[in-house]
């Protein structure tokens, strides 16, 4: 575990985004409670949590759509503002919500966005041309946003908010409604971005998207900060292991309770004829739980096991699961 | 800025459904009243009276043979189309045929007789029938008064005939009364359907600048939240947004202003440069409306434009575009209540065209163009007023 991540979200020299004790309220209710947050450059920084859990917010204040009501906001080490273009310059925004003009095409809406932040028309258009490159939309340049699937707009949406190349690219649940192969072209296109030097915040509530693309990863539940790490380090935090699940016809009370006294075992749950134990991190608990299985004389169906999730961790945090 | 400028031109142009209001309401409407104003202008179009001369003896010595003669000489001042028959009976039968609308004759005495048809009598159904009877019994009275002055002149006075002036003086209407025109063009009634019409097209060219304007605003769009994230200022932002607004709205009305000076053929004094410059100042006050409808917060596009509808219709009313008692009441607040009627905008466009039409000099069309440059930049400052916000308590 490094120096920052032992002290989850503390700043360090050189941050690119720093948010400081950021409140933000509607009306009653806390949207962000003394948020914290520090980014370094280069990585792929994903904000995980449920839905209204502050992340879009956190995002809009950074970005300064939002007003707030305490705390401070730094990107590239400079106090952040509405008017402060010269540090908007070198962010992208891939926003939630596709926001395009309908009325224009691909190749007309990924240049009207880039013309935002790049004024000469011939940089600009070597620009939306590997913009569009970038997304694989070449054989779609001429098409209006409304002739476009889902998965095809979405990646409209992320070539218009990243074709002037920013430093700094926010991706904002970028893969909502989105079909798998999209959603691969998606992740592998931010990847490609970030090791070309971008620095990337990955907004999801898709852990299995954060856990796969992110460096490190900050879970969020009521505005605020409740984990930060890598994945490694957020799952030994709370020391999650496996989960194995067996398919078994029965589960005497004798084998049940053999099983939830094994050393390492956490719950144990059943639903015929699937048999789930939850693991903490252990060296055999697979072979243990399978040996207590087979003395019971039990007939095994399908075993496996599966590592532990973020989800896992969210759970043993707050106590209840990433996706209610 | 050039691009936001011509991608929001573009996207405004794609944009069909704005062109309703903006393009084509005004061209069926001109349409429409041209060929509801065709049958008005028919009814008060003058046509020679057909009339029949008994061409006999004492026709042919009759002086008054030569005046029904120079009455009929074809020319702008031709007021019959005179038809000659040998004997009485044959003009009477055209008469009765309704080939003539009165026969003329001289009696034994060489006084002036009029037949007319029984079409013509008192109590002429139509208002034409009317007009060419009086047009016939005043071209026998005014011979027969001319007649009995002379006359009386020969009787008082023999030497006067030898100044054929003075007599004719006395003859002469010409010289003691003269036409003089206290406007530029001669009053039409129609003309004013087409300016209201103009005025209640160009207010409703503000539907372009509500659209753009949500196009431009975080709290009122997620594009116009996008583009707020943007490296260009807001103002820049707005300016070109509303030059497009402008532009679209100002060719719209040109375009429809084309096609009612030319095929619909309505007049504008030959003023038509003067009537662009003066639409560019309405799509200029076109636009500020719809800036300050389209900043409005929490209220949807759908909305916004029904308000705008509205709002349109009933300053329209006030213009007098919905016929003869809207007129009547448009004049009734103008007279009765001006400080009123000075504050509808429509109003101030169509007076603008007014001025153009009637003042034989422009000072009154500049003081319009500057009453329509202080409404604009009124709405303008309301529209700043909910767009200079620069971030949000909620999106």
């Amino acid at each position: 575990m490094d120096e920052r991540t032992a002290s989850g979200d503390a700043r360090a020299a050189g941050d690119i985004v720093v948010v400081e004790n950021l409140v933000k309220r509607y009306g009653d209710v806390v949207a962000l409670d003394h948020f914290n947050l520090a980014i370094a450059p280069g990585e792929i920084f994903g904000l995980l949590g449920p839905n209204g859990s502050g992340k879009t917010t956190a995002i809009n204040c950074i970005l300064q759509l939002l007003t707030y009501d305490k705390g401070s906001i730094s990107l590239f080490g400079q106090p952040m503002g509405p008017t402060r273009y010269d540090l908007k310059r070198m962010i992208g925004v891939v926003p939630q919500n596709v926001a395009l003009f309908e009325e224009l095409t691909v190749r007309e809406n990924i240049d009207f966005f880039c013309a935002l932040y790049v004024g000469d028309r011939r940089e600009r258009a070597r620009l939306v041309d590997e913009a569009i490159a970038f997304v694989g939309l070449e054989d779609y340049a001429s098409f209006r946003p409304r002739k476009l699937s889902g998965g095809l707009l979405r990646r409209l949406n992320i070539a218009c908010g990243i074709a002037h190349k920013p430093r700094l690219a926010f991706f904002d649940e970028p893969t909502v409604a989105v079909d798998p192969q999209s959603r691969n072209a998606i992740l592998e296109g931010i990847r490609a971005m970030n090791e070309a030097g971008c620095t990337v915040v990955y907004t999801s509530h898709y852990m299995e998207e954060v856990e796969e693309i992110c460096s490190r990863i900050m879970i969020m539940d009521r505005g605020r900060s409740v984990a930060v790490g890598t994945n490694a380090e957020l799952k030994a935090m709370v020391g999650a292991g496996e989960r194995i699940l067996v398919e078994v016809a029965a589960l005497p009370d004798g084998a049940r309770g053999q099983l939830e006294a094994l050393p390492h075992v956490r719950r144990v749950t059943y639903a015929e004829p699937e048999l789930v134990v939850q693991c903490e991190q252990g060296a055999h608990n697979v072979g243990d739980v399978l040996a207590v299985l087979s003395a019971a004389g039990l007939p095994l169906g399908r075993v496996y096991a599966e590592p532990p999730t973020l989800n896992d961790v969210f759970l043993e945090i707050t106590g209840k699961e990433l996706r209610d | 800025m050039g691009t936001l400028f011509t991608s929001t031109l573009r996207a405004l142009l794609r944009e069909k459904g704005l062109f309703i209001w903006s393009l084509a309401f005004p061209m069926l409407m001109a349409t429409i009243f041209m060929f509801m104003f065709a049958g008005i202008e028919d009814a008060t179009a003058f046509d020679p009276v057909p009339t029949a001369v008994v061409a006999d003896e004492a026709w042919e010595a009759s002086p008054f043979a030569g005046v029904v003669d120079d009455l009929g000489e074809p020319g702008g001042d031709q007021l019959l189309d005179v038809r000659s028959f040998a004997d009485s009976s044959e003009a009477l039968h055209a008469l009765t045929s309704g080939e003539v609308m009165g026969v003329l004759s001289v009696d034994g005495g060489g006084e002036p007789e009029l037949a007319l048809s029984p079409g013509l009598q008192i109590g002429a159904s139509t208002s034409a029938d009317a007009v060419n009877r009086s047009i016939l019994e005043s071209v026998v009275t005014a011979y027969v008064r001319d007649a009995d002055l002379l006359t009386s002149l020969a009787m008082a006075d023999p030497a006067l005939f030898a100044e054929p002036d003075r007599v004719a003086a006395a003859f002469s209407g010409g010289d003691v009364t003269e036409e003089v025109s206290l406007t530029r063009s001669a009053p039409a009634q129609t003309v004013r359907f087409y300016y209201a019409l103009f005025a209640m097209a160009a207010l409703f060219g503000a539907q372009i600048a509500v659209f753009a304007i949500c196009w431009t605003q975080p709290n009122l769009s997620p594009l116009g939240a996008r583009r707020a994230l943007g490296a260009i200022g807001r103002t820049r932002t707005l300016a070109a947004t509303l030059a497009a607004c402008w532009l679209v709205s100002f060719g719209c009305l040109v375009i429809a202003f084309l096609y009612t000076r030319l095929v619909v053929g309505v007049d504008f004094a030959g003023r038509e440069g003067w009537c662009i410059a003066g639409l560019a100042a309405a799509a200029l006050l076109a636009c500020a409306l719809g800036t300050a409808l389209g900043a409005l917060p929490k209220i949807d596009l759908g909305s916004k434009t029904g308000i705008l509808t509205g709002v349109v219709c009933l300053l329209s009313l006030f213009t007098g575009l919905y016929g003869e008692p809207c007129m009547e009441l448009a004049d009734l607040v103008a007279r009765e209540f001006p400080v009123l009627a000075s504050l509808n905008p429509a109003k101030a466009i169509c007076d603008m065209f007014y001025s153009l039409y009637y003042y034989d000099g422009l000072e009154v069309f500049a003081a319009n163009v500057a009453e329509i440059g202080v409404f604009a930049a009124v709405l303008f400052a309301v529209g700043a007023l909910f767009m200079r916000r620069q971030r949000y308590a909620s999106l």
